[in-house]
């Protein structure tokens, strides 16, 4: 299933946890920031992905696999023969899906689309928390961002106090 | 499921976190996992405020309180949009003017102390007397770099028609820095006394790029 396709530029990532990853070239190019080794030509035979660990960098992987726009041939997808919007459709319910994961997950999720530059990865991250906490008040979104409150009470009174509006 | 080109052992291990093919089930044992403490504050500042700068400024200042490391990040919002009718409680249907803009202008002060480049600053508010409000919200954009700064001023029906203009016109001499620098103003309404308040604000603000009016008259028209 995983024979190398002739013509295919291969791009070794590792990961700081020794994990090594073998993507095609124009997979690994949705991140700008590999994207742009790349083109510097500062990538050698191995990039190492620093701070993301293998599970992490698997999963950017998966998403960039399924974003990579398809040039036709690859026999990996029908895409040829569907419609645009279809395809857009698909990639949503695949993304609805792919973003099903604990918060933790999804926090460093966030981080490596940051690092790596991946947009598209950066946005449905975000917006998932966005829609998480949108008009809910401060202790609910303290409790669904497992954020640890580090002030005392009265220097909380200070800050409600200060935009008294937010609050109410 | 991963069509990358990753060699039998390395994709064994992937697999090793999936015991199951199936997205579904995969995304329902994460949901299971446990929950790894406070992962959001250790994101860098950029990636924080573009989640805060998604959000309706009232959630992001409540986002804002939730722990120190958010404390001054609603102040580096790059757009900032601010508008005194987010700030009307909802269950008071009957507030004082003078209460609403009070709060407003110590919002806006809160929110601009920083001198921080913004990317675009609206404000939107009602035409109360110059002082204290007007002049402070005035010399805080003027203090604020901005590449656009629209301002929006309403009339709340606290006087009579022909003292807005007066109004305006004392706001206007209060503040020249400020409207020297606006790119967008939009009046609402509004009763001009002779349309020469127009004359003086066009030649008040050198980098006005769109005047809006709306629902404005001149007191001429007015039985």
């Amino acid at each position: 299933m995983a024979t190398r396709e002739a013509g295919k530029k291969m791009i070794m990532l590792k990961s700081p946890d020794g994990m090594e990853f073998e993507v095609e070239e124009a997979v690994a190019m949705e991140s700008q920031t590999i994207r742009k080794m790349i083109e510097d030509d500062c990538a050698d035979t191995a990039i190492l992905i620093p701070n993301i660990n293998s599970k992490i960098l698997s999963r950017v992987i998966e998403y960039c696999n399924k974003h990579v726009p398809t040039t036709g041939a690859t026999g990996a997808a029908a895409s040829d023969t569907v419609a645009p919007a279809a395809l857009a459709e698909d990639l949503k319910i695949w993304d609805a899906e792919f973003i099903k994961v604990n918060r933790a997950t999804r926090f460093d999720l966030i981080q490596a689309a940051s690092y790596l530059n991946i947009k598209g990865l950066l946005d449905l991250t975000s917006q998932t928390t966005i829609d998480t906490i949108s008009d809910n008040s401060l202790e609910e979104i303290r409790s669904f961002l497992s954020t640890k409150n580090d002030y005392l009470p009265e220097e909380e009174q200070t800050i409600r106090r200060e935009n008294q509006w937010a609050f109410q | 499921m991963v069509r990358s080109r990753i060699s039998p052992s390395r994709r064994a291990f992937m697999e090793s976190d999936r015991p199951c093919l199936d997205i579904k089930d995969v995304g329902r044992n994460r949901v299971n996992c446990s929950d790894g403490g406070d992962r959001i504050s250790a994101l860098p500042d950029d990636i924080l405020l573009n989640i805060l700068q998604c959000l309706d400024l009232r959630t992001a200042v409540r986002a804002g309180a939730m722990a120190r490391r958010w404390r001054r990040l609603p102040c580096m919002l790059p757009d900032l949009d601010m508008d005194v009718a987010t700030m009307v409680p909802h269950h008071r249907l009957n507030f004082s003017l003078d209460c609403v803009m009070a709060r407003y202008t110590n919002s806006v002060k809160w929110f601009l102390l920083p001198t921080h480049h913004r990317t675009s600053l609206r404000f939107a508010f009602y035409l109360a007397e110059v002082d204290p409000c007007l002049r402070s919200i005035g010399g805080a954009i003027a203090a604020t770099p901005a590449d656009r700064l629209e301002l929006t001023v309403r009339t709340a029906y606290d006087v009579e028609f022909a003292e807005y203009g007066q109004r305006f016109a004392s706001f206007l001499a209060a503040c020249p820095t400020a409207f020297a620098r606006l790119t967008t103003i939009t009046l609402q309404d509004f009763v001009f006394t002779t349309g020469s308040e127009i004359a003086a604000l066009l030649d008040a603000c050198h980098s006005l790029e769109l005047l809006s009016l709306t629902k404005c008259r001149c007191r001429a028209s007015v039985a």
